[in-house]
């Protein structure tokens, strides 16, 4: 990418990321109630584009070749253990990492 | 979240927080230790990817969103499609709408500091200032301030260090980039979590039909001569299970889809059908989806 294009993609993720924030109050003035399908979306789209977003981490995973996807496999298992452990979000996403890390560079 | 409010209160009265960081504020501490270390590892994340301190610096500054920041890196190295980049933004940002919409009444009448307000709407500015209860001779547009300039801060400042100091660091960092799939990880099971236990709190109101509606085809349940209102420990297997995984019928359909979106179109192309997919199953699906799940 050139520099150009790269400051195209920031400026879209930019102006993407300001839309969500100011629409509401651009579009929902106080005192009317929000429309109900918007209500429903804001609780039903969290939960899927988090599983979205943890597909979209491992997309380039394969299964097939290489390290067929153990290391990923076995640093998500110790994320969601230390998690369900002890719900300290940075402790588990360190934990998962370093396993990680130490994964791919001294045993794969 | 209540842990940020004493720091907010005493920055927004003038006082030195470090001063008052007693045995009284010890939850100061964890919140400022989280954004240093996401903002740090953001930047050491993108000086890995070949990156100057400038790209983190600028972009904690403009974004201003933490996840959507960690996939403009993989935006930023792959090839260029701005529309991509912008429908990204917007799903995964768009959690942030309905922030906007619990905060139309606080955010009102705070006067120019509103456009700052919501421009760092991120998670954590609203989760303290939507919990948040402004003390008596605190100007609450001022106390929104600056929690929202504190976040700003140390996220501008944790990710611009990492920037820095990424090209210091002396030890191996193959495989760092795990640290966003860790994230995301930790962010849905955070989410599924929170889905169980609204379902066991929506159960455990005594309601005849929820667990009717639990099952996923009554009709053909009747037909078989299985009565409507069973009691729940003689129900069969398959219709326990959907009735654990109906509160997950979301997150599924997020992985599921995902998933089929990315055999079916590859790595490159599938995260716009995927979206458009999503949008599509939880919009058809909004009559099943959508029960109980009212907030009273």
């Amino acid at each position: 990418m050139t520099l150009p294009q790269q400051i195209l993609t920031i400026g879209m993720v930019v102006l993407g990321t300001a839309l969500t924030r100011f629409i509401p109050f651009l579009l929902f003035p106080v005192g009317k109630p929000t429309p109900r399908y918007i209500q429903y979306l804001g609780r039903v789209l969290p939960a899927a584009v988090f599983g979205l977003l943890v597909v979209y981490c491992l997309r380039s995973v394969s299964l097939l070749t290489g390290t067929h996807g153990l290391p990923e496999l076995i640093a998500i298992a110790v994320v969601i253990a230390l998690h369900l452990w002890k719900r300290q979000m940075l402790l588990s996403i360190a934990g998962g990492t370093v396993v990680y890390m130490l994964l791919v560079q001294l045993v794969f | 979240m209540h842990r940020f409010d004493c720091g907010a209160v005493l920055f927004a009265r003038g006082y030195d927080i470090n001063k008052r960081k007693g045995p009284g504020h010890p939850h100061t501490i964890p919140i400022f230790a989280g954004f240093w270390f996401l903002g740090l590892t953001y930047g050491i994340y993108m000086h890995a990817a070949g990156f100057s301190f400038w790209y983190p610096m600028l972009m904690s500054l403009t974004i201003f969103a933490g996840s959507v920041e960690f996939v403009a890196v993989n935006l930023l190295l792959g090839a260029f499609n701005p529309l991509q980049a912008l429908a990204m933004a917007v799903l995964i940002n768009a959690r942030h709408l309905f922030y906007g919409i619990s905060m139309l009444d606080r955010y009102r009448g705070t006067g120019w500091k509103k456009l700052y307000l919501i421009f760092g709407l991120c998670d954590e500015s609203f989760s303290i200032n939507y919990t948040a209860t402004i003390p008596a001779g605190v100007d609450k547009g001022w106390f929104y301030f600056f929690v929202t300039l504190l976040n700003h801060l140390y996220w501008f400042t944790g990710a611009t260090l990492g920037g820095i100091f990424g090209s210091l660091l002396r030890f191996n960092t193959e495989g760092l980039d795990f640290v966003m799939t860790a994230m995301f990880v930790v962010i849905f099971l955070d989410q599924w979590l929170k889905d169980t236990a609204g379902s066991k709190q929506r159960a455990s109101v005594p309601a005849p039909e929820t667990q009717q509606d639990a099952l996923p085809q009554p009709d053909a349940g009747q037909a078989e001569g299985v009565p409507p209102r069973r009691p729940r420990g003689n129900r069969p297997r398959a219709a326990r299970l959907a009735a654990y995984l109906q509160p997950h019928a979301s997150a599924l359909l997020g992985l599921g889809l995902s998933l089929l979106c990315l055999l079916a179109f590859g790595a490159d192309n599938f995260l716009i059908p995927a979206m458009l997919a999503i949008l599509l199953a939880v919009t058809l699906l909004r009559r099943p989806l959508d029960k109980g799940g009212d907030k009273p």
